[in-house]
């Protein structure tokens, strides 16, 4: 964010802490919306408490009735995703590549950020970072894996693309909703890759890859370019989450702790 | 000015529920096993008024489409635009149109079996029809008489004091014992056949049981699958009531339906605590334990009669996809002399359903038929003689599905092939349902 100048900080801050509200506001009313159910079978609906929500979540989740414990649920079952493996290899693809590109770059983005603040802020880190250029490129192996990753991620949304494009049940289960949030996520993965060819176009770092990504574009516009795919990328992977078809991202990994996992 | 109410409300829905129903990827895999959306797809079966469908259309009677589509309303009544400015009404004719969708289902339980998810469909399916009963949405078609014929506390409207009428005089039914037969109407009124077998080789092996008689009513497994739920807690509580009078330990079923309602349904009706005050099995599950335990030995059995035929198995999806029981009925089989036993391709927890369930046969009938001619097209795959199982309902569709084909494979329940490889008689007391019999 040095990179972008002060003016982009505050941008940055705005949009981050808009997240943060947005993100937290409306998993909070989803957990509302899930409060209305009833705590079990015939029994009366608890009115939107979140609180019972969350009691009943807990009390199933640890529920001694499970065949498996909850950490192998959580790395079987979520961080694996052993049930698509099960199914298809290639949603399985798919899936793994779209879900842990999307947590890693989240996660380097964060990293990234926390470093920022300590370094603006708590004088940390001045040995490392050098001054007047990106935070993120005094450290080469967060640049490295949020490439790797960031191509990872390109290829599970290639799946999901052309698995809409070209298988027919696939294709005609497909909803306007479905090919906007598949779109959104493409263009953001896109935009990652452009933003930084734009970064390197014309420089001593740049290479024929980058190039390829620069689009030929002049890397006096790359602050615009980064601003505008971190700001989407704020606003439609992680502030969307709760309002959109994206809430499977938090339902998901609870339903199948719900239930205990297994194959 | 009052508030409006939501057009579909969370009534019925656990929260586990209303999350699973968000937890939906749309990864579609439930299409590829959806034995209903199946025959729709392949236009073996068109639902009434739903003629002249797109493909795409056709997909609202699959599981991933009802699911969006209940989220779709459910966020319409409670998502973050109905707390700010009231629920959006929905037009009741969109709301009935999904209620058909979800009672073309016959809850086998395929779609949450494969679902990546892990999400509980068949209770999701369940709940959304006692909402649908309790908004006079619901039931489906003939389904509306099952409350009408329970008044005898019988689905066969029969007499109650008929209910051990079929049961042959030197058949020993001790009054208390630890071990209780839940016959389930059907054996009882309409496949007696399945009722002598099951107490002819619980006798042969000597197995000391009860029976309720007429203190057995229905297990209401037809009215909890199409969510009239009205009558489910008197006749639950009568049930194990009975059983507890007897003083009953463990409870054996040779019907998957009735097996299916007591051990997952029961419980959520029961007002005597948590659980049920006694263990329930499915026969052959309580035959493995005697087995195992050295209680009874193989060589009790005493086969008379090798069976020299090649037989397949169809799991039922209450007994088998639903409470998990797949390896003790396949013991039984393998253990009857000459048998030929040969799996269909499609077995234990990914089985074909049959089409019998969730009040699909009475609802639908048209659709049971078609979805159990392609079971028993399943069965001539494998070149079968005879396609068995352990479930009342599943054997009157196959037969059904039988009839209407040009087959000569034959249906024999589990209990039948064990008795008559037993050498025991499986003739009928005379009886006033002997002309009824299935």
């Amino acid at each position: 964010m040095e990179y972008y100048s002060d003016l982009s900080f505050g941008i940055m801050m705005v949009a981050g802490f808009a997240t943060v509200i947005l993100f937290l506001g409306g998993l909070l009313f989803q957990m509302k919306k899930w409060g209305y159910g009833s705590a079990g079978y015939g029994k009366e609906g608890q009115g939107g408490s979140i609180g019972g929500f969350l009691k009943l979540l807990l009390s199933q989740i640890f529920s001694k009735k499970h065949e498996q414990g909850v950490i192998t649920t959580l790395i079987l079952d979520i961080l694996v995703q052993r049930r698509i493996l099960k199914r298809s290899i290639l949603r399985w693809v798919m899936h793994i590549t779209i879900f842990w590109g999307w947590i890693m770059l989240f996660v380097f983005s964060l990293v990234i950020f926390v470093v920022e603040i300590l370094h603006k802020y708590g004088g940390m880190f001045h040995d490392t970072i050098t001054v007047g250029r990106p935070i993120v490129e005094s450290f080469p192996a967060i640049v490295m894996l949020n490439t790797v990753f960031g191509y990872v991620l390109l290829i599970g949304v290639l799946i999901a693309i052309a698995r809409r494009l070209f298988i027919t049940e696939v294709r005609n289960g497909t909803t306007f909703y479905d090919a906007f949030l598949t779109g959104g996520l493409f263009i953001i993965v896109i935009t990652g890759f452009i933003s930084e060819g734009i970064k390197y176009h014309g420089t001593e770092y740049a290479t024929a890859i980058t190039d390829f990504w620069s689009l030929g574009i002049s890397n006096t516009a790359a602050p615009p370019a980064a601003l505008f795919h971190v700001v989407i990328s704020l606003l439609f992977c992680v502030a969307m989450i709760p309002f959109t078809k994206y809430i499977h991202i938090i339902a998901t990994p609870l339903s199948i702790l719900v239930h205990g996992g297994g194959e | 000015m009052a508030r409006r109410e939501p057009s579909l409300t969370t009534e019925r829905f656990t929260t586990s529920q209303l999350l699973e129903i968000d937890a939906c990827t749309r990864c579609g895999e439930c299409l590829n096993w959806c034995p209903v959306y199946e025959e729709i797809r392949e236009e073996t079966f068109t639902p009434e008024g739903r003629e002249g469908m797109t493909d795409v259309q056709k997909m609202d009677f699959a599981p991933k489409n009802k699911l969006t589509t209940t989220r779709e309303m459910i966020n319409k009544g409670y998502g973050l635009r109905a707390k700010l400015f009231g629920p959006r009404q929905i037009a009741e004719d969109d709301v009935l149109k999904l209620k058909d969708e979800i009672y073309h289902c016959t809850t086998c339980g395929i779609c949450g079996t494969v679902c990546e998810a892990s999400i509980n469909t068949v209770e999701i399916w369940e709940s959304f029809r006692r909402n649908a009963v309790i908004n006079k949405r619901g039931p489906f078609g003939k389904q509306t008489g099952f409350v009408d014929l329970l008044a005898s506390h019988n689905v066969f409207a029969a007499d109650q004091e008929d209910r051990l009428c079929w049961v042959p005089e030197d058949i020993e039914i001790k009054d208390k014992a630890d071990v209780a037969y839940f016959t389930g109407c059907t054996a009882a009124y309409r496949m007696q056949r399945v009722g002598v077998a099951t107490t002819r080789v619980l006798q042969a092996l000597d197995i000391p049981f009860t029976m309720l008689g007429p203190e057995e009513w229905c297990c209401v497994s037809v009215l909890i699958r199409t969510g009239q739920l009205e009558l489910a807690s008197e006749f639950v509580n009568h049930n194990v009531n009975a059983m507890i009078d007897k003083g009953v330990k463990t409870v054996i079923y040779a019907c998957a339906g009735c097996h299916r309602t007591s051990i997952i349904d029961w419980p959520k009706f029961y007002e005597g605590g948590d659980e049920l005050p006694f263990e329930i099995l499915a026969l052959s599950e309580y035959v493995g334990r005697l087995l195992d335990d050295g209680t009874l030995q193989e060589s009790d059995f005493d086969w008379k009669n090798p069976l020299k035929q090649r037989v397949t198995m169809h799991d039922s999806c209450h007994t088998g996809r639903h409470v998990g029981v797949f390896d003790p009925p396949r013991r039984l089989y393998n253990m009857v002399p000459g048998i030929d036993f040969v799996e269909m391709a499609r077995t234990r927890e990914l089985q074909r359903c049959c089409g019998a369930g969730g009040g699909i046969k009475a609802g639908v009938s048209d659709l049971a038929l078609k979805m159990a001619q392609k079971r028993v097209a399943d069965a001539e795959l494998v070149n079968a003689d005879i396609i068995s199982s352990t479930c009342p309902f599943c054997r009157r569709n196959i037969m059904d599905g039988m009839n209407a084909m040009d087959t000569k494979i034959i249906f024999k329940d589990q209990m039948e092939i064990l008795a008559e490889a037993m050498g025991l008689d499986l003739t009928l007391p005379d009886n006033p349902y002997i002309d009824k019999q299935m």
